[in-house]
């Protein structure tokens, strides 16, 4: 309950920030913080100035609220790690279901298909499409998040399928004459999908870490757009004199990603208490 | 009964001690280590495939030249020649050399060496770096294009004579000399196929190769027998370059005593550095600029001066010297730096100005920005580079500029810059650092502007400029060659060709014990660290 509370905390800040620019001011902006993301603070003779009652959270090198920015900053992790998921999640279940379903070597080469893509660590896949396209842009991070993440999701996926065909109601539903894809959509998969999801929640959790991983790298999302990887690049250097700039993102990180790990627990609790399955793969 | 050889020796063995302690006035040890920081490992140790702030500092210690630059000074002294004449016509130059200079590997050095040397500089064989230092030297440029084997304007008519004659007269040739395309290199050495001179650098240089171990440390030994006599006492003997990558760490190494020199405040710090460590600190200016180039090839830039000087002030640069750059470099007032010949005082630097800038805009025929596409701005990733591009991006879309900063691939652009292939997509902004290779605006003004000018990365072209600086570059009257180059820069400003920035300044640390030390306005590796003692 915790996690969906703190998921949902951050998800309506990302929601209410949606508006960018420099002239233009997000709902947030123009009822909760004085400042806008870009907006710069020109009465500042020596930024990064420290949080007090004007700004919060201090400003940045730029002389730019550190609250707003961090606020707006919700957007891309929040971005990055559920549509990358979702990507994830789409594809993991249709090959899992597909490899469970029909087994033989359909379920074969998925799986080595699977194998293969869990022997390559995610970032460096990230990093390497990063060169290959030549282009920094935050839809590419989530992309290749998405189309090499959903290997774990699958595996998951297929070994429910396995379980629930060696049931009695699938076969039953064969003898009443359901075909192939009424098996799968209505039978299988409802039932094989609640361990997906949770690990999906989970994976969420993962791939904000990416993002903040490759925009601390200078690979993520690039300016004006705000990460908090970035931000916690960008104030890496002030570490021992000016902490704040590194940790309040941090904490961001921290809390979000916290949000999303409790969240796939309660799920996993409110779909089925006893399940055994191991969810927690990254 | 002691013999008179015992007794001898013992009154030697009492002596000993002596004349170990240390003397009355002097007491440092004879072994004096330098421990130097290095971001990496050098690419190259040969002084004419490498042009990097970092390689050059082991080129100005293995290497000597004819002459060389009087430490902390631009001006230029005797070195290995120890004399030479200049005839009247300002053309030929007769070089006289020292006796019983020496390489590294013993041989003396002779005329031939000098020779050899210079056209190896101008070979395209091995990919020289430094050719367009000598073309101002008679036939260099059918010797480089490879339309003649032989270089009419240096010849050696015997070992200790050495005639350079040039195409045109050219006041600074000597400061060319004195660089590190200047270094004599042994034709034995140089000349050996299986290159065990990029790893093993032989010259004749106040130091020697002694070790290099990859990623971690690369070690110059002092040179016994080198021309400027026995080292005094408590000089360097020894300097211990060693690899580390992050400014922070190197400062931490530096502050617990793991280092002696480091040439860089890491970000945010220099104001605290300032305060508490003031023995330690040494800066000055360099002959340096770091400047936003247009591209002058492609739309919006080209034939667009209104959009150039709307771009030139809406940039707030007392922000990115004071705030950014925390006050060490200086916001360029023009191009040419202080030190250098041609720099104007008195010129005010243009301002900071948003409204005009808007109204400059309207004027070029966006206003608000309104039908300007979306400028991308072309620079390589440092923090540094990153604060300054984020900065342009924010005072930019204050006057309704949009700009896209793209940091990959800087080399590349550059690259499809010159060959004229960039269009606007790939950059029609860029960050640009020029450095003096000599310190002369031929090198520092011309080469950046002049139309096909080898770093005319924004393909600027103004034929009225080419004609002033080429009349500029062979004028011997030094007050007439000034005046043509102020005339230049002030062209090019009002032309808004570039958005100069700042003049670079330079942070170095060094323990207070080493005395002596001379920062040079070319950089760190202009330090004459032979000259150098340490007190404790």
């Amino acid at each position: 309950m915790a996690g969906l509370l703190i998921v949902l905390f951050v998800a309506s800040l990302a929601a209410l920030s949606t508006e960018f620019g420099p002239s233009s001011r997000s709902i947030l902006t123009r009822y909760l913080v004085s400042w806008g993301p870009l907006d710069e603070d020109r009465t500042i003779e020596s930024p990064p100035s420290p949080p007090d009652s004007r700004h919060w959270l201090g400003t940045d090198i730029q002389r730019r609220d550190f609250f707003s920015r961090l606020l707006h900053g919700a957007r891309i992790s929040l971005q990055v790690g559920l549509a990358a998921e979702a990507i994830a999640f789409t594809i993991g279940i249709i090959l899992g279901g597909l490899a469970g379903f029909y087994g033989g070597w359909l379920d074969a080469a998925l799986m080595r298909l699977a194998d293969i893509l869990l022997a390559f660590p995610l970032p460096i896949l990230a990093m390497a499409a990063i060169a290959v396209f030549d282009t920094r842009s935050i839809t590419l991070v989530f992309v290749v998040l998405g189309l090499m993440g959903w290997a774990g999701i699958a595996r998951l996926t297929r070994a429910q399928c396995l379980s629930v065909k060696g049931r009695g109601y699938p076969e039953a539903a064969r003898a009443l004459g359901a075909g192939d894809l009424r098996l799968v959509a209505r039978h299988l998969l409802p039932n094989a999908a609640a361990p997906a999801m949770v690990a999906a929640s989970v994976g969420v959790a993962g791939n904000i870490l990416t993002e903040a991983w490759l925009s601390f790298l200078g690979l993520g999302a690039q300016p004006p757009a705000i990460s908090w990887g970035r931000m916690i690049v960008d104030g890496q250097p002030d570490l021992t004199v000016r902490p704040w700039l590194c940790v309040f993102p941090g904490i961001a990180i921290a809390i979000t990603v916290l949000g999303f790990i409790l969240l796939g627990d309660a799920l996993r609790d409110a779909i089925d208490p006893k399940l055994q399955v191991a969810t927690h793969t990254s | 009964m002691p013999s008179a050889r015992s007794l001898f020796a013992i009154l030697m063995l009492a002596m000993l001690p002596a004349a170990c302690a240390p003397a009355p006035v002097d007491n440092a040890p004879a072994e004096q280590t330098l421990r130097y920081r290095m971001p990496e490992d050098p690419p190259s140790l040969d002084p004419f495939l490498t042009g990097d702030d970092n390689s050059s500092v082991y080129h100005y210690l293995i290497f000597d030249g004819l002459v060389e630059y009087v430490p902390g000074s631009l001006e230029v002294r005797p070195a290995v020649a120890e004399s030479w004449t200049v005839s009247p016509d300002n053309l030929t130059y007769t070089f006289k050399l020292r006796k019983g200079v020496r390489f590294h590997n013993g041989r003396e050095v002779v005329a031939d060496d000098v020779r050899y040397s210079i056209l190896r500089a101008l070979s395209k064989k091995i990919h020289s770096e430094k050719s367009y230092f000598f073309a101002s030297v008679k036939g260099a440029d059918d010797y480089w294009a490879g339309r003649t084997q032989d270089l009419p304007g240096v010849v050696a008519p015997d070992p200790r004579t050495v005639i350079i004659t040039l195409s045109h007269p050219y006041e600074k040739f000597l400061t060319i000399l004195a660089g590190e395309a200047g270094s004599i290199l042994p034709k034995e050495v140089y000349d050996d196929p299986a290159r065990a001179y990029v790893k093993h650098p032989v010259g004749c240089g106040p130091f020697r190769y002694d070790a290099y171990e990859p990623t971690v440390s690369l070690t110059l030994a002092r040179f016994a027998d080198h021309w400027k006599g026995v080292a005094p006492r408590g000089a360097i003997t020894k300097i211990i370059f060693r690899f580390i990558p992050d400014s922070s760490t190197a400062f931490q190494e530096y502050r617990t005593g793991g280092l002696d020199f480091t040439q860089e405040i890491p970000p945010q710090q220099r104001e605290k550095v300032l305060k508490e460590m003031p023995a330690d600190v040494h800066n000055s200016t360099r002959l340096s600029i770091l400047f936003v180039g247009f591209n002058h090839g492609a739309a919006p830039f080209r034939n667009n001066r209104l959009l150039r000087q709307a771009i030139l002030h809406a940039i707030d640069r007392d922000y990115i010297v004071r705030v950014l750059q925390e006050g060490k470099d200086v916001v360029a007032s023009g191009i040419i730096p202080p030190g250098m010949l041609g720099h104007d005082p008195n010129r005010t630097a243009f301002a900071y100005d948003p409204n005009l800038a808007s109204r400059l805009l309207a004027e070029a025929g966006y206003p608000d920005g309104k039908g300007l596409p979306e400028l991308v701005y072309a620079s390589n990733q440092t923090r540094g580079f990153s604060l300054v591009a984020d900065r342009i991006q924010s005072d930019l879309s204050r006057i309704g500029v949009k700009v896209r900063i793209k940091m990959s691939d800087f080399l590349a652009f550059l690259a499809a810059m010159q060959s004229g292939k960039a269009d606007a997509a790939a950059g029609s902004l860029f960050r640009m650092t020029w450095y003096a290779d000599w310190p002369d605006p031929d090198n520092f003004l011309a080469t950046p502007f002049i139309t096909g000018g080898q770093g005319n990365y924004g393909l600027y072209t103004n034929p009225e400029f080419d004609q002033m600086m080429e009349k500029a570059r062979s004028e011997p009257d030094r007050a007439k060659r000034e005046q043509l180059y102020r005339e230049g820069e002030r062209m090019l400003l009002e032309d808004a060709a570039l958005v100069p920035i700042y003049w670079y300044g330079q942070d170095v640390l060094l323990k207070p014990e080493f005395t002596g030390m001379k920062l040079s306005q070319l950089g760190t590796f202009g330090i004459a660290w032979e000259e150098v003692v340490r007190r404790k």
